[in-house]
């Protein structure tokens, strides 16, 4: 198991080396003169060349390679053009907003989505399936921005039952916390809950029907022991498959919903740092958020070999 | 010697529901199994046999399967008329059952060991070491080597037969009564298949439990069995005791399903087969339902269905022509010129 998950760490590596390259080629790839492009129509040749020296882009090819590395494994990510800060400070005092908003998506999707795959794969083809999984292609279908929005104009506007937007940091006030970031979790959440009660449901029946389900049943279990036991350690090896992929899009999901709700987290930063064309800031935050996917990506792997013992031998 | 059956199924029946109508896998199914009896149950692939045991079972999937019984009796309980709870506490206790396929039977992602203690855990108040002990006594009974290494390994890292080991140690581990075991060996080499029935036998010799053994070989029938239940498209062509019938088979399609069966010892001789196939469950003849099938069939074979006739003892069987069968095979050489 501690080689297993060692080996997953070591080829994570390349993996953020390829990334941190694509992040530095990003620079390199805008039409023209990036700094003519940064300064905007109205430049000085003055302020042109003083931002290419700032950004080093007089300097040669690999050059700059050399120095884009040489400060990143130092936790150099430059400066924000935009907010004058170093971009890791930033990224670090943002990723809390964001990380916190995923974590509790995630949260409900794993168990509303659980939970209603599971009772409509028990009650199969029965009415509670049915209204389940017509709820499950509603969740899949809406757009998360406009689910948003609806909200907003239900609970806040027309009920006032939660604020419309912001954040309040979760170790201050844990409730205004709570207030604030369920619209954004939910609106981020429902397709994912959606896809994920599908998935439940379909393995479910699938494992339901499984030889070692029956020989369960002939050693006198119990249907909840038959189910938690016997079905749920098998349903719960492909979910915990789509559990990576799930956050990955909970993580750049939140740019949109970030913006609508006017969290000051990750996707809020990358969306004004690409509407603002701060390179510096686009580059570190792309790293970061690589980073933190493949962190998660990890944990997902080392967790699905827990779970499947067939997987540890490889 | 008669004693009192462990087990009486009487008038058994059981239909299918689907899109396409109602189909009846097993129709008016009566037998016994005595206490420390094995009963072979030999038929087809389709004639009923395993919807037999998993109606025993009360495994039946619930909304699609229909079983009724005049009763089925098994150590004072009647199984068609018990709660589920009542099944469940006898169910891995006072039954076992072994099934088919050894590769899927037992849960890829649990330790053998875990999957072996459940039924105790289940039945039993027992610590887990207690129990833990005892399936390790379990594994060596069954003649799986280094049994405390295996109790924590997984499936995967076991071979078919030592699979089948394990579900046959699964099966006893609560000293049942009665074992269903249904065509245990089919999916296993040859070799394996011999070694496991030796096993059974030796197990069963040594704890005089019951064993209904579901098979569509006759020779496993004439190794182990003491009774034979023929089946047919889902009734019972001849039963009996297995000398009775191998000597002197009552319906033609038990005479059948011994002559395409090669013997090792003897002349060699051309092997028969049985022309056709079973009729489909949804367009049953209206008479016997080997008729269709049979070269001994008269007309009147096809207007309804044969009565159970009794022969000798214990022997029975469903065709009109029972009687001139045996009477043939007393005189063999004579019947064959």
């Amino acid at each position: 198991m501690l080689a297993y998950t060692l080996r997953r760490i070591a080829q994570a590596v390349p993996i953020l080396l390829l990334v941190s390259l694509i992040s530095f080629g990003i620079m390199q790839l805008v039409p023209g003169d990036p700094a003519a492009v940064l300064a905007g129509p109205n430049a000085t040749p003055d302020e042109l060349v003083h931002l290419r020296q700032t950004l080093g882009l007089d300097k040669s090819l690999l050059t700059q390679i050399m120095i884009f590395y040489g400060n990143l494994f130092q936790g150099d990510l430059g400066y924000s053009i935009i907010l004058g800060e170093p971009v890791l400070k930033v990224v670090i005092e943002r990723s809390p907003i964001s990380i916190s908003l995923a974590i509790y998506s995630l949260i409900l999707t794993i168990v509303f989505g659980l939970f209603i795959g599971v009772v409509a794969a028990m009650k199969h083809n029965r009415w509670i399936d049915q209204v389940a999984m017509a709820f499950a292609l509603i969740g899949v279908s809406v757009p998360n921005f406009w689910l948003g929005l609806v909200m907003i104009v239900l609970f806040s506007v027309h009920l006032g039952w939660l604020p419309t937007g912001g954040y309040v940091p979760f170790f201050e006030d844990p409730i205004g916390w709570f207030l604030a970031a369920t619209m954004p979790a939910l609106s981020l959440a429902l397709m994912q809950i959606g896809l994920l009660a599908r998935l439940t449901r379909s393995t479910m029946l699938e494992v339901l029907g499984q030889d070692y389900i029956r020989t369960a049943r002939a050693k006198g279990a119990s249907e909840p022991r038959v189910i938690i036991k016997h079905a749920m350690s098998n349903v719960l090896i492909p979910v915990v498959t789509v559990l990576g992929m799930i956050l990955s899009v909970l993580l750049s999901g939140s740019v949109i919903v970030e913006t609508i709700f006017a969290v000051p987290g990750i996707g809020a930063l990358l969306g004004n740092a690409i509407l603002g064309r701060d390179y510096p800031m686009i580059q570190g935050g792309l790293i970061f958020v690589a980073a933190v996917l493949l962190i998660l990506n990890i944990a997902v792997d080392v967790l699905y070999a827990w779970l499947d013992p067939r997987v540890r031998v490889q | 010697m008669q004693t009192e059956p462990i087990l009486r199924v009487e008038g058994l029946r059981t239909t299918f529901s689907g899109d396409e109508g109602t189909a009846v896998a097993v129709d008016d199914v009566s037998f016994d199994v005595n206490a420390g009896e094995i009963v072979g149950l030999i038929g087809e692939s389709g004639s009923g046999k395993s919807v037999t045991a998993l109606a025993i079972m009360g495994l039946l999937p619930k909304d699609t399967a229909r079983v009724t019984a005049e009763r089925i009796l098994f150590d004072g309980h009647d199984l068609v008329r018990a709660s589920e709870r009542e099944m469940r506490r006898l169910r891995g206790r006072a039954i076992g059952m072994i099934f088919q396929e050894p590769m899927s039977s037992l849960n890829p992602v649990l330790k053998i060991g875990d999957q072996l203690i459940e039924p105790i855990r289940i039945h039993e108040r027992i610590s887990h070491r207690a129990a833990f002990d005892r399936g390790v006594e379990l594994l060596s009974k069954v003649g799986i080597p280094s049994p405390i290494q295996r109790m924590n390994d997984y499936p995967h890292q076991l071979s078919g037969g030592m699979r089948q080991r394990v579900m046959i140690a699964i099966a006893l581990s609560c000293s049942p009564k009665l074992l269903l075991a249904d065509e245990p060996t089919t999916a296993l080499d040859v070799t394996i298949q011999a070694q496991l029935l030796d096993l059974l036998l030796e197990i069963q010799s040594e704890t005089k439990m019951a064993i209904v053994l579901i098979t569509h070989s006759m020779g496993v029938i004439a190794e182990c069995a003491d009774k034979v239940v023929v089946m047919y498209s889902g009734r019972i062509a001849e039963q009996g005791p297995v000398t009775e019938i191998f000597d002197r088979p009552g319906h033609p399609y038990t005479k059948g399903l011994m002559q395409c069966t090669p013997e090792l010892t003897g002349n060699p001789r051309r092997l028969t087969t049985i022309p056709g196939s079973l009729p489909s469950l949804s367009a049953l003849p209206p008479g016997c339902r080997f008729a269709p099938r049979c070269g001994l069939a008269l007309p009147t074979c096809e207007a309804g269905r044969p009565p159970m006739i009794g022969l000798r003892g214990t022997h029975a069987s469903a065709c009109i022509r029972a009687d001139e069968l045996v009477a043939a095979a007393a005189q063999p050489e004579e019947a064959d010129a």
